[in-house]
C-alpha cells in the first residue's frame, strides 16, 4: 500500500492574500480564458505555483504584480498546451450559466459582444486588454509582465481595441436590439 | 490592483470589462486547492530530487541503469507485500510518491503482475470542510485485462498543467499495481478532470479524449 501523509504548514498570509484577491484573479483569468472552469483552474495553477514563493515574495513591494506575471504564464502556457481546447467555435463556455447583469450594468448583449469579440484576439493580444484595462496597469507594468517593451504594449493594445471596436461594430447586424457598445 | 487607467483611454472598455464580469467569482474552497496541489507539487519535487540524488551517490551500476530506463522496476526497494485490497477512502490528495524507478515518467512503469481497480464516490464540498469519499466498488485485473490498462495509462504521455477537479461529487477510480519487484504503483483519476496522478507525475491523453474506452470501462455508470 502506498503511504500517505498530510501537507506541511501554510504559508503566513497567503490565506489572507488569497481571500483578498481571488475573486479578481478568477475574473481577469476568465476575461483571457473565456471559460469559468479554465478560469479557476488557471488561478489555481498560478496560486499553486507561487505558495512555496510566497514567504520570500511576500515582503516585497508589489505582490500582484508578482502574482499576475505568474498567472499570464500560466495563461499562455496553457494555450499552448492545450490548443485543442481553444479549438471549438463556441467563444463561451455554454454549461456554465452567464454571469448574471448587475444593477445598471450594460446589456447581456453588449457584455456578450464583448466577450467574443475578446475571445477571438489572439492570447497575448487579449491579455494585454485585460492587463491594461481590467487590472488597469500601467503599460511599463503591463510590458514587464509580458516581457515585452512599451512600445508593443502599445501597438497590441491599440490592435485589440480596433479589433473590438470591428466586433462591436457588427454585433447590431447580428440582430441584438442593444448590440452596439 | 494597483495603477490605474489613464485620463481619457479607453474608458469604455475598462467599464464594459469590468460590467462583464462582476457577479464572475471564484469557488470558496479556492485556497483548499491551492493547499493541496502545492502538497502535490512539493512531493513531485521530493521524489525527483531523491531518484537524481540516489543515481548521483550512486546505489550502483545497476540501478542507476534502472532508473534510466522507465521499462525497469526498481531492483533496490522490495516489492510490495500482503493482499492487494482497497483503501476504505481515495487517498488520491495525500497519495506520495511510491517510491518505484520510472514514476518520473510514466504513470504505469514496467510490467505489472496484477492490480486491483477501486471505485469511490467523492464529496468535495467548499472549504473548509475536508474532502470525503465512500468506498464503491473493487475488481482484480489480471492477464490481457491487466495489460490493456497498462499500455492505456502508459499511452497518457502529456504532461497535465492544471489541477483539478472542481466539482462536488464526481466518481474517481484509484488502481494499485503490483510488481514481481519493487513496490506498488497506484494512479488515480476521475470523471471530469483530464488528469491521471501516479504520486509522482500528472499526465493527460493528447487529443480531445479524457478517459479512453478502456479506462471508462473502469467506471461506475451514472456520473
Amino acid at each position: 500500500m502506498t503511504t500517505f501523509r498530510g501537507p506541511r504548514a501554510d504559508p503566513s498570509g497567503f490565506e489572507e492574500y488569497i481571500a483578498a484577491r481571488r475573486d479578481t484573479l478568477v475574473r481577469a483569468a476568465y476575461l483571457m480564458a473565456g471559460d469559468l472552469h479554465q478560469a479557476e483552474d488557471l488561478v489555481q495553477t498560478a496560486l499553486i505555483r507561487v505558495w512555496p514563493r510566497w514567504e520570500r515574495i511576500s515582503g516585497t513591494t508589489d505582490v500582484d504584480a508578482y502574482v499576475q506575471r505568474v498567472l499570464y504564464t500560466v495563461f499562455i502556457t496553457s494555450v499552448r498546451r492545450r490548443r485543442w481546447r481553444e479549438l471549438p467555435s463556441d467563444p463561451l463556455d455554454r454549461d456554465r450559466p452567464e454571469p448574471a447583469a448587475a444593477p445598471g450594468a450594460t446589456s447581456a448583449e453588449a457584455r456578450m459582444d464583448l466577450l467574443v469579440s475578446l475571445r477571438a484576439l489572439p492570447p497575448r493580444r487579449r491579455a494585454v486588454i485585460v492587463l491594461r484595462y481590467f487590472l488597469d496597469l500601467p503599460e511599463a507594468e503591463t510590458a514587464d509582465i509580458l516581457g515585452c517593451s512599451v512600445g508593443t504594449v502599445k501597438s497590441q493594445s491599440s490592435k485589440a481595441i480596433k479589433q473590438l471596436r470591428a466586433g462591436a461594430a457588427k454585433a447590431p447586424a447580428q440582430g441584438g436590439e442593444d448590440g452596439a457598445t | 490592483m494597483t495603477g490605474s487607467l489613464d485620463a481619457g483611454e479607453e474608458p469604455e472598455i475598462h467599464a464594459l470589462l469590468h460590467d462583464a464580469v462582476d457577479t464572475v467569482g471564484a469557488s470558496d474552497d479556492l485556497f483548499d486547492r491551492v493547499r493541496l496541489g502545492a502538497a502535490r507539487r512539493r512531493h513531485s519535487r521530493i521524489a525527483g530530487g531523491a531518484l537524481v540524488v540516489a543515481a548521483a551517490v550512486g546505489i550502483g551500476v545497476g540501478g542507476a541503469l534502472a532508473l534510466n530506463h522507465p521499462g525497469t522496476t526498481s531492483q533496490a526497494l522490495p516489492a510490495t507485500s500482503g493482499p492487494l485490497v482497497c483503501p476504505a477512502a481515495l487517498p488520491a490528495d495525500t497519495q506520495m510518491p511510491s517510491g518505484h524507478a520510472g514514476t518520473d515518467r510514466t504513470l504505469v512503469p514496467g510490467t505489472p503482475i496484477k492490480a486491483v481497480v477501486c471505485a469511490y464516490d467523492v464529496n468535495r464540498p467548499s472549504y473548509p470542510n475536508p474532502m470525503t469519499s465512500s468506498f464503491l466498488s473493487s475488481q482484480p485485473l489480471t492477464g490481457t485485462a491487466l495489460q490493456a490498462v497498462v499500455s492505456t495509462l502508459q499511452g497518457a504521455t502529456s504532461p497535465y498543467p492544471i489541477s483539478c477537479p472542481l466539482a462536488e461529487r464526481y466518481y474517481a477510480i484509484y488502481l494499485e499495481f503490483r510488481y514481481a519487484q519493487g513496490p506498488d504503483v497506484a494512479v488515480t483519476f476521475s470523471v471530469q478532470c483530464p488528469a491521471y496522478w501516479n504520486g509522482t507525475i500528472f499526465r493527460e491523453f493528447a487529443g480531445p479524449v479524457m478517459i479512453p474506452p478502456t479506462l471508462a470501462d473502469l467506471v461506475p455508470k451514472g456520473r
